[in-house]
């Protein structure tokens, strides 16, 4: 069943989805430069194979791109505060 | 394939673009959602797909022949049957085994004992949810409350849509088919309420449920007898946060990935632990599994006829007991829906009792009294009195029967009371962070309800990558704090 595009709903849930698709899309980018020590892990979890190396090669080389430029130190400073908060006693 | 994993958001990137870049062509849509929920499921299992779609013909079949006949003993001798086909289904996979044990047990005790024919079943994930979804279907076209569905397409993928495949929420057909068949929609505000359902849950399952277990309710609950007094009581107000947190969590994303991909899902859970009585709990607690109960179990026990008295509050306990069985093979389940059905009814008895008191107390109050809506207005500490009571007996009993619940065995159970007052000791593993995280936990549902849908509303009209960068920073945050590996949902075993 096809629905007329020129309805204003229609064009609406078209850019809507448009924008969804640009928010994971930002979403994962932010995460492949604040949190590429994740990217890492995901490779070495993966079963291994010539591709898996490649991946694992790849995503090293990348978090030691983002640790030397700085965004993949912020998540191990956001760890540490969170753990002294974790770790308090009474 | 988990909620919280880079595998899922990957998998729904893919199934997002694409469900969307097919949302005029409605069947061609729904061939790809359904491929991607049966891979989805296939993730964990492949065996099980055939069940899957097994149980789906079956009852698509079912429903037709149903609606297909004009003889009412036959249709009620079909619907029977295909209930029972689905119970038989579900109880096979779930319950064999503990019904083999529970007849061992029996036979030792009457000095009769035999070998038992006992089996190694694995159980198929998601079977309860997809199985009550069956039955609702066929009995709902019973009713004639729904059509048939004609096409075994739009069938399958009412029973495995993926978000809530495996743990609900319990998606009724007269909600869900007929969204199949519209175009779908998507507005600023649902794009908003998907990410903010999505960002929620997954705070709850990776941040606070799993905190809460690991740090304090998994070692208290593996050696009761082991633990401090002041431990065993936190981790048992922390367990109903945890079960709270991790299932609302599953139910969250399910329904924040449906609106995503165009398709409203109910609420499955409302604040239940701000609730003053138990039968209102039940009303904001797996919202899903208590309507179906009501609509599935209760309401054909009771029959047309409306009753009162005991053969009411039969209804109710009989309802509780199913409900808890559900939940698990185990007598731990079964003391924990007894123990929900006796304080129901224990609370509807006490309700008539106090109403009908009230409505004499009215009938001999002078004329002119402060008789404005019915009753006799309360004081302030009057009107809060009896909520605090009501709140207070009611979070107490459903956090004192959760130690049934999340014992493996009743001597674990017994164990874990018998400590909780004898033991004595400080808080060892309670620390300030779980404490907090507990009190915080509870404390939200005393809020107004409608805060999320606010904020989405609020934020519906921004752009996607001021959108992108709420998601990706919040999710970044939990990420971060959350552990490295996530545990299954708790209701994946149920």
């Amino acid at each position: 069943m096809a629905t007329n595009d020129a309805n204003p709903e229609n064009g609406a849930s078209t850019a809507n989805a448009r924008k969804a698709t640009a928010a994971m899309l930002v979403a994962f980018a932010l995460f492949a430069i604040f949190y590429s020590e994740g990217a890492t892990r995901f490779a070495r979890n993966l079963p291994g194979n010539a591709l898996t190396d490649v991946l694992v090669n790849t995503a090293d080389a990348w978090h030691g791109l983002m640790d030397d430029l700085g965004p993949a130190r912020l998540a191990p400073a956001v760890r540490d505060a969170f753990e002294r908060l974790h770790g308090l006693s009474w | 394939m988990l909620f919280p994993t880079p595998e899922f958001a990957s998998f729904f990137l893919v199934v997002f673009v694409t469900a969307w870049a097919l949302r005029t062509q409605l069947e061609a849509r729904k061939l790809f959602l359904l491929a991607a929920s049966y891979f989805f499921y296939g993730y964990w299992d492949w065996r099980f797909m055939a069940l899957l779609a097994g149980s789906s013909l079956f009852n698509w079949a079912a429903g037709l022949l149903i609606a297909g006949s004009s003889n009412e003993t036959a249709r009620y001798r079909l619907v029977a049957l295909a209930t029972a086909a689905n119970i038989g289904l579900l109880g096979y996979f779930k319950y064999y085994n503990f019904f083999m044990d529970s007849l061992t047990d029996l036979t030792i005790a009457l000095g009769i004992q035999r070998d038992m024919p006992f089996l190694e079943i694995i159980l198929p994930i998601g079977i309860s949810f997809f199985t009550f979804q069956g039955i609702s279907y066929v009995v709902d076209v019973y009713r004639r409350q729904i059509k048939p569905v004609a096409s075994p397409i739009d069938m399958a993928l009412y029973i495995s849509f993926f978000p809530q495949l495996v743990a609900g929420p319990i998606v009724r057909a007269s909600h869900f088919l007929p969204q199949l068949d519209k175009t779908p929609m998507l507005t600023g505000t649902a794009v908003a309420t998907g990410f903010l359902l999505i960002l929620n849950g997954m705070l709850k399952k990776t941040v606070i449920a799993h905190y809460l277990a690991v740090d304090l309710i998994d070692p208290v609950f593996s050696n009761p007898s082991q633990a401090t007094s002041t431990d065993l009581v936190a981790a048992h107000y922390a367990y109903v946060v945890q079960v709270y947190c991790d299932f609302s969590a599953y139910s969250d994303i399910a329904i924040g990935a449906a609106a995503l991909l165009g398709y409203r899902f109910r609420k499955n859970f409302d604040r239940p632990f701000g609730t003053t009585s138990l039968q209102q709990l039940w009303q904001r607690w797996h919202i899903s599994l208590s309507t179906w109960l009501r609509d599935y179990v209760y309401r054909p026990l009771r029959g047309d006829k409306r009753d009162a008295g005991w053969r009411m509050y039969r209804n109710v306990f009989l309802t509780m007991l199913i409900g808890g069985l559900w939940h698990g093979a185990n007598w731990t389940f079964v003391i924990w829906g007894a123990i929900h059905g006796s304080a129901l009814v224990i609370e509807r008895t006490i309700k008539t009792r106090w109403h009908d008191w009230q409505m004499s107390r009215l009938r001999l109050a002078p004329a002119g009294a402060a008789v404005t809506t019915g009753r006799l207005t309360p004081t302030p500490l009057a009107a809060f009195a009896p909520a605090f009571i009501g709140w207070f007996i009611t979070f107490h009993l459903f956090t004192l029967a959760a130690i049934f619940f999340r014992s493996p065995d009743l001597s674990t159970a017994a164990e874990y009371f018998r400590a909780m007052v004898t033991a004595g000791g400080g808080a060892e593993l309670t620390t300030p962070f779980i404490a907090a995280l507990t009190v915080a936990s509870i404390g939200v549902h005393f809020m107004p309800g409608g805060g999320m849908e606010r904020i989405a509303e609020r934020i519906g009209g921004w752009s996607g990558p001021a959108l992108g960068l709420l998601l990706g920073f919040g999710l970044l945050g939990i990420a971060v704090i959350g552990p490295e590996g996530v545990a299954p949902f708790i209701y994946f075993q149920f």
